[in-house]
């Protein structure tokens, strides 16, 4: 049994831990950062799907809900998603926080003004060198994305990225090998260790250890660690498992699960394209894109993607025969993502299996803006001058020309027909002060225990972000100047 | 009412009695895998049943059962346990608990129909375990750098 005494444990090293063991660590704090995964570094990382879904994500990829429809990738590896996010940053906007503020009761959040807010969001990007995509650096796929959309005058944008020294080899989501996309394992992990930051790997927490109502550490198989504060940042599905485990009994715990829900969508080109190289994400069509403060984030985005032969295969449908046909095109291929904000409606629900239920079912206005954005997507790439379009639910025959489109509004939304990805789950351990309807408090506390502190994308009363990378590491700076004051 | 006095609760429950017991009879009666299964594998009933749905969702026998290898070596024992379920469901109930035939013991052309049917049912359940299962092939099998030179796909830079 490995035991450790410090004055603050971290459970997971992700967007959130990765920060506060940066900050609290670099304060003076002695400091444990607990992390369910393995240590990775660059040296680990082989570029080969078959080895790096199973060595880096959950599951190795197959966490999805309970129906099958959504498959919910989370990083389970030291950086957390962070090593296997297309490094996107994405701050909130004022009007998601003026949403929360309005709607769910954060008011003026102890006078946490919109501004600290957009400080911390720089102060975080400026620890991972983030800045825009420079404009050598946007691959084919995206350029012509960026091309349909320009000649259908739709507005987009160039995204933000926590690259330095990318060298394009498109491995972003299965752990970049050059240290150039700058996660918390790069960015903040290496220096909370400098600092004396204690670093235990392979450590699943099984429970918040308490004396009495107040925490007095965390442990799990073969270790324990005892500390004065604990911090949970475990993610939107896997914190609530810590809590579950920890008999905290509150229904809010698990509710309010907002997945984002993403349509992959897949263009042939008759001229090579090589998706699979250069930034993968790297252009955005914003144009249906909505924030304000009545409704939070709504609309859709477009966004340039590409993925693997693997993962690029397990997404399209059809039968073998067609696939194989299709992937002799795969140097042809163009993809994006139809990333459609959602409201909070699902739950995770923990029982006594070593893994979650996650129940989700999107909404008639989700799917309504679903099938616009797959609609708007495939005009973008037609207007490109895109061949042909894969429909991307099964049955939906391709599409060549405008007219084919209208196939699109008949498509089957079934979960099964229509696999969907999501890569930002979050909500489902609310922070409001509201104490019948939410898990945390106003200062990132658990109610019902002293001495537990919950920073992840649980605590986001509604989708806070198209990337939740940023907008989870300014809440994780936020906490951090909370507690060191 | 129904004939000779049965009502319609007494016959929907008959009937569902019925389905039961014929279903844990092809399930249990014969007792298929009565040996435990290895530590971190599947047994090998419900290995054959996961090579056969792999060899129609791939369309190649070879293939198949590498990639039921692969993904056999790739689970825990939880995970295990819950295709092995589904992989029961799939061997003894193709087309419903009254199926007399096992999928494994179906030829080639009939265990298609029963997957593309699975993929359009009605049931979601079956949807899902239809789904997983295609997508799971395709993964592991795409993943293979033998597949990767007709795609165009150069494969990874690191080491070269």
């Amino acid at each position: 049994m490995r035991t450790l005494k410090v004055q603050d444990v971290i459970v997971g090293s992700g967007a959130a831990g990765g920060v506060l063991a940066h900050r609290l660590s670099r304060a003076g704090r002695s400091v444990a950062l607990v992390e369910e995964g393995p240590e990775v570094s660059k040296a680990d990382f082989t570029q080969r799907e078959d080895q790096m879904y199973a060595l880096l994500h959950r599951d190795a990829g197959g966490q999805a809900t309970v129906d099958g429809g959504v498959a919910v990738l989370q990083g389970r590896c030291l950086g957390g998603s962070t090593t296997v996010n297309m490094g996107d940053c994405v701050p909130i906007t004022d009007g998601v926080i003026d949403h929360w503020r309005q709607h769910f009761g954060w008011g003026d959040w102890g006078g946490i003004s919109n501004a600290d807010i957009h400080a911390a969001a720089a102060a975080v990007q400026a620890d991972m060198g983030a800045g825009p995509i420079p404009e050598d650096m946007v691959n084919k796929a995206n350029d012509l994305l960026r091309q349909g959309a320009g000649s259908l005058g739709m507005a987009g944008e160039i995204l933000h990225h926590n690259r330095v020294g990318c060298i394009g080899a498109g491995y972003c989501t299965i752990g970049c090998a050059y240290d150039a996309k700058r996660g918390t394992l790069v960015a903040h992990i290496p220096a909370a260790r400098e600092a004396g930051c204690e670093l235990l790997c392979d450590a699943l927490v099984d429970r918040v250890i308490l004396d009495g109502s107040r925490a007095v550490g965390v442990e799990g198989p073969g270790f324990r660690v005892d500390a004065e504060r604990v911090f949970l940042c475990a993610g939107a599905i896997h914190t609530c498992g810590i809590l579950h485990r920890s008999g905290h009994s509150s229904d809010a715990v698990g509710a309010n699960l907002s997945l984002q829900p993403q349509a992959p969508l897949v263009a042939i080109f008759p001229e090579e394209v090589r998706f699979f190289r250069g930034v993968p994400q790297s252009y955005a069509v914003v144009e249906d894109l909505t924030s304000d403060a009545d409704h939070g984030l709504g609309g859709f985005t477009l966004e340039g993607v590409s993925t693997g032969p693997a993962l690029a295969s397990s997404m399209i449908p059809g039968t073998m025969a067609e696939l194989i046909a299709l992937m002799s095109r795969y140097a042809h291929m163009a993809a994006s993502l139809c990333l459609v904000p959602d409201r909070p409606g699902g739950r995770v629900v923990w029982g006594d299996r070593p893994r979650p239920t996650i129940k989700y079912t999107p909404s008639d206005d989700h799917q309504r803006r679903l099938r616009a954005a797959i609609k708007a997507a495939s005009r973008c790439y037609l207007a490109a001058g895109a061949e042909r379009v894969i429909g991307p639910a099964a049955g939906c025959p391709e599409m060549r020309s405008e007219a084919d489109l209208a196939a699109i509004d008949t498509m089957s939304m079934r979960s099964s027909d229509l696999p969907m990805i999501s890569a930002h789950p979050q909500g489902s351990c609310r922070m409001a002060p509201d104490a019948f309807n939410s898990v945390v408090d106003m200062d990132f506390r658990v109610r019902g225990v002293d001495g537990v502190w919950l920073c992840d994308a649980s605590i986001f009363p509604t989708t806070a972000s198209t990337h939740t990378m940023v907008p989870v590491m300014s809440m994780a700076h936020l906490l951090a100047q909370q507690v060191l004051s | 009412m129904t004939a000779a006095g049965t009502s319609r609760r007494q016959f929907i429950t008959g009937s569902l009695l019925f389905s039961a017991a014929f279903a844990g009879y092809h399930a249990w009666g014969r007792r298929p895998w009565a040996e435990p299964p290895p530590s971190g594998e599947l047994p090998g009933p419900q290995g054959t049943t996961l090579v056969a749905a792999f060899a129609v969702m791939l369309e190649d026998d070879a293939a198949a059962a590498r990639a039921a290898a692969e993904l056999d070596a790739s689970l825990d024992a939880d995970q295990l346990e819950q295709l092995g379920l589904a992989l029961k469901v799939l061997e003894f109930a193709p087309a419903g608990p009254l199926t007399s035939t096992r999928f494994s013991r179906m030829d080639r052309a009939r265990q298609t129909e029963v997957i593309r049917a699975w993929e359009a049912s009605r049931l979601g359940v079956r949807r899902q375990i239809a789904a997983t299962l295609r997508q799971a092939a395709r993964f592991i099998h795409f993943s293979q750098p033998s597949t990767w030179a007709a795609m165009g796909y150069d494969g990874p830079w690191v080491g070269k």
